[in-house]
């Protein structure tokens, strides 16, 4: 089994910056991702096949990610940076005597492990989106917003012809810009913020301006194709049989809905973050549920670091910086070095994420969404449990917490292990939302389960 | 809901076995509050597999209890229908070779002799009952009264039939933190973090956590946990129709070893997944996930079930049985501390022990006769040796 | 004629191949995964669920969600949003569990 000084699990923007730094520090790293290309899910690649001649259309920030792409270039030619490209890491375990082993599953096929030992380990595991449930949630054609741009990106391809795009956050407007400027038809742009919240958050804005810049861009692109977003109105349900048909927007006063006809929903109410892997390892989960690190991206594990938005949803600038911080801390803290000259780095950190908690606040899903859910809504997807069995499982079966919600009814039993009801369960059965405890990252074949020693990996 | 006063009885945990404590109690007469410091079924109920198993027991106390409970979870599956996901599906122990299934019989024989019914498959006969068993194995015993429950839900529905048709009360999140004792030292009450309930009787259901309960009454109860995992798959058609299970199970069982011992239970389920158990180790109240725990259930699960390789694990869950030296539970009065009662410890068995337990329970307070001799089940026969400390 | 993603960013493609999925051939561009050849001919569902028989498609779209699980080659439990497709793979519906539960 390889061994190196460093792991870096992602090749995000956290995970990039982390590996450089370290790398430019002199430490030999892995770099360990599921794609075939780094860029993690803001960078996405548009498959090499397609050729893509002026990529940066569908991309912000493209100067930034070439000069990050050359840098990584440059390492793995030096073979400073190992990149273990199309690996799912399925389960990370502490190394006897220190350090860790990574595990993961090798190829789209994922029949055969593989394992990865270092002295040090960054987790720049990023984070998904979260949609809180509505009626008609479920059919073909609602789809999360960040999922339509990965698609966009990667294959480049649209959801659909007539696409809304609605929730709550800052992802919205690129989404919309990039399925607009892709000729999709973007049908109505609807965020259920109230924009006057964000006066409360002057400071932490003004104090940004290239942040505000990026999104006053985001906006003039939406211009562009004739389209604004509207605040303070919602999507309150899906219409259709077999797929999307229309959706139903209501707007502040709540009680008129509007009918919309489309065949596409791209649907987002923020991010939250990948705290599997740090859980199993046991360490500490902090507030808004991302895994806890101090000044220096340090977790409360030895030798294992966090960055990007598995430490907070912040955005691509924060993550790279949280990754460079890590990945200098890291290359100091492993030799025996106390990390010099981070200040610049930590000021920035904070300034940004003082600006991602102003974003968080003053975005808010639609008030009363919850009692909006009827009865017969499918929350959790996988196991297609309804918001009555959850409501059922709290009023009348003495379930206070989602464990229990899971005993009683197998919502977050099934395939995505609750990742994606996690939200829409705790809101409706009025509990918070605490991960669950998975110690497979991803599911894993009992015959790879089973063999992984023969692979070089445990002992 | 407010915590009652006064009750007859106080049943502290509201897991499996302190749900069937009140059940019977309830259906008895008594006036019934069960409390839990968490949820309903979040200890080791909520991390079981909901055996009810008679044929990994050797003839004795625990086996005698445990067809007292056959014949109680039948009658409680007829009475709440499909909710609590009771399944007659049957138990088959296989032996890989001639010298381990000749140890089969002859522990089925002893078995047979106390009422458990088990019939001897051939070699040829296993692919009738599970066509998908491995090859070559030496032959097996099929056990028709082993049986599965989904444990968090038969809990849930038994406090709800209890608070709702004979007025007990369930109060979760509430914390029982001092007993309250009269001036004779008798158990009269508990004091909670929500208040205090004055009782006739309390009962201690706490499972892995009742050596605690036991302290705040100054008893010694020597229940310690047994870690084990399970490994849960993705959903699957019916592959596998019993509770399936190599012979050395039962040693392992039996065993006080604080080693892992691990031999692979597998069965499926009516909802898709085939779980696979059972590890057992004395770690304490360790919750880290063990990877090589893990890789042997899947190896043993493999080595009964081969199409089992491709199939993916979607999760794992570890909990803690209530494990007692002698290996049978603690079931009625305590005569250290009058007023308090013991219902726990039922190790790995718990599940299928609760409504024998709950029964028993019932009858104590009621003045019958119970239908078992308790005497093997004194909470304190410890008392005696100090207990057998982990 | 209408704008379209490829367009926007200059592509192109290498030569497509193709597909079929349930039993109709398709046409797919190299590099591109199961659920984006699905996209482009159209289809938004391929996918029957396990308890109601509901459509299902593409929801995440990062591998996170599960919910765009397909059969490729007789392999059920694909997820369609990473997996590239290959000249010739045969893709079908999935129904349940996909392990052809009854």
């Amino acid at each position: 089994m390889a061994r190196h000084e460093l792991a870096v699990i992602g090749a995000g923007p956290a995970g990039l910056a982390a590996a450089i730094a370290a790398a430019d520090a002199g430490l030999r790293v892995a770099l360990i991702d599921g794609a075939a290309d780094a860029g993690g899910q803001f960078y996405r690649q548009t498959a090499r096949q397609l050729h893509a001649r002026r990529p940066e259309r569908l991309y912000h920030g493209w100067s930034e990610w070439e000069s990050l792409r050359d840098r990584l270039a440059a390492h793995r030619e030096s073979e400073r940076i190992t990149f273990l490209a199309e690996r799912h890491v399925w389960h990370v375990e502490p190394a006897d005597g220190d350090g860790f082993v990574v595990h993961a599953q090798v190829g789209p096929e994922q029949q055969r492990s593989e394992s990865v030992a270092a002295g040090g380990l960054v987790l720049a595991v990023g984070g998904y989106e979260r949609v809180l449930p509505f009626p008609g949630w479920t059919l073909p054609g609602v789809l999360t917003a960040g999922g339509a741009q990965a698609m966009l990106k990667a294959g480049l391809v649209l959801p659909g012809r007539r696409v809304v795009v609605a929730g709550a956050g800052p992802l919205l407007l690129p989404v919309a810009g990039g399925l607009a400027a892709a000729g999709a038809e973007v049908a109505g742009v609807f965020d259920s913020s109230d924009p006057r919240a964000f006066g409360r958050h002057v400071r932490a804005l003004a104090q940004n301006p290239e942040k505000l810049a990026e999104g006053v861009g985001y906006a003039a692109r939406l211009a562009w194709h004739g389209l604004r977003v509207r605040f303070r109105y919602s999507v309150i349900a899906v219409h259709g049989d077999e797929r999307v048909e229309a959706v139903t927007v209501a707007g502040p006063d709540g009680s008129r809905g509007r009918r919309i006809e489309c065949d596409a929903l791209a649907v987002s109410h923020g991010m939250l973050p990948h705290t599997e892997i740090a859980q199993t390892l046991g360490a500490r989960i902090g507030i808004r549920g991302a895994v806890a690190v101090d000044t220096e991206q340090r977790t409360d594990v030895a030798n294992l670091w966090a960055a990007g938005e598995t430490t907070g949803i912040g955005g691509a600038a924060l993550s790279l910086v949280e990754g460079e911080i890590a990945g200098r801390s890291a290359a100091a803290r492993l030799r025996g070095d106390m990390p010099r000259d981070l200040a610049a780095s930590q000021r920035t950190r904070r300034r940004l994420a003082a600006f991602a908690e102003a974003l968080e606040d003053a975005y808010s899903a639609p008030a009363g969404w919850a009692d909006r859910v009827t009865d017969e809504t499918v929350l959790c997807r996988c196991e297609e449990v309804t918001a009555a069995s959850v409501r059922e499982a709290v009023s009348e079966l003495g379930a206070t917490d989602l464990r229990t919600i899971k005993l009683l009814t197998r919502a977050g039993m099934g395939w995505c292990q609750g990742r994606i009801c996690g939200p829409g369960v705790a809101g409706v059965a009025g509990c918070p939302l605490t991960p669950a405890n998975t110690p497979f990252a991803r599911p894993v074949p009992l015959g790879v389960l089973a063999e992984i020693d023969d692979n070089g990996g445990s002992e | 809901m407010d915590l009652p006063k006064e009750c007859d009885l106080v049943v502290i945990g509201a897991g499996m076995t302190g749900a069937a404590c009140t059940w019977y109690a309830a259906r008895a007469g008594l006036r019934v509050a069960v409390l839990d410091r968490g949820a309903v079924a979040g200890g080791t109920t909520g991390a079981g597999e909901g055996n009810l198993l008679v044929s990994d027991k050797e003839p004795g106390p625990e086996l005698d209890l445990a067809l007292l409970s056959t014949r109680l979870w039948r009658e409680l599956a007829d009475g709440f229908g499909g909710g609590i996901e009771y399944e007659a599906k049957g138990g088959l122990v296989v032996a890989a070779r001639p010298e381990g299934f000749a140890a089969l019989e002859a522990f089925a024989d002893e078995q047979r002799r106390s009422g458990v019914v088990a019939e001897s498959v051939g070699a040829d006969d296993l692919s009738g009952l599970e066509p998908h068993l491995a090859d070559g194995l030496a032959g097996g015993i099929h056990y028709p009264q082993d049986a599965q429950v989904q444990p968090a839900r038969a809990a849930a529905l038994l406090i709800r039939d209890a608070t709702r048709g004979h007025g007990a009360s369930l109060h979760t999140n509430t914390t029982v933190t001092a007993l309250t004792r009269g001036a004779d030292g008798t158990v009269t009450g508990v004091v909670t973090d929500r208040g205090t309930v004055h009782a006739s009787w309390v009962l201690n259901a706490a499972g892995t956590w009742g050596g605690e309960v036991a302290r705040l009454a100054d008893v010694h109860l020597p229940v310690l946990p047994r870690r084990g995992f399970v490994l849960v798959t993705e959903p699957l058609p019916r592959l596998i129709r019993h509770k399936v299970y190599a012979a050395d199970y039962v040693a392992d069982v039996a065993s006080s070893s604080a080693a892992l011992q691990a031999s692979a239970v597998v069965e499926g389920t009516a909802a898709g997944p085939v779980l696979i158990g059972a590890s057992r180790e004395r770690v304490g109240f360790d919750r880290r996930f063990s990877l090589e725990v893990a890789r042997l259930l899947a190896r043993q699960a493999i080595d009964l079930f081969p199409a089992l390789a491709q199939v993916k694990a979607m999760r794992s869950y570890v909990g803690f049985r209530p494990y007692m030296p002698d290996h049978l539970p603690a079931i009625g009065p305590d005569p250290r501390a009058p007023g308090l009662l013991h219902a726990c410890g039922h190790e790995g068995a718990g599940i299928g022990l609760a409504p024998a337990t709950g029964h028993l329970i019932a009858q104590i307070l009621t003045d019958e006769t119970p239908d078992l001799d308790l005497t093997p089940f004194r909470p304190e026969r410890f008392n005696d040796t100090g207990g057998e400390e982990a | 004629m209408r704008r379209n993603p490829l367009m926007l960013v200059e592509a192109q493609p290498e030569p497509a191949f193709q597909v079929t999925f349930d039993g109709a051939t398709l046409d797919a561009l190299p590099g591109q995964t199961i659920a984006a050849v699905l996209w482009s001919a159209g289809i938004t569902a391929w996918r029957r669920t396990r308890v109601d028989d509901r459509p299902r498609g593409v929801f995440c779209g990062i591998g996170v969600c599960f919910d765009c699980l397909v059969t490729v080659n007789d392999m059920p439990n694909q997820r369609a949003c990473l997996l590239p497709a290959q000249p010739g793979d045969v893709i079908t519906t999935q129904r349940g569990d996909g392990h052809g539960a009854a």
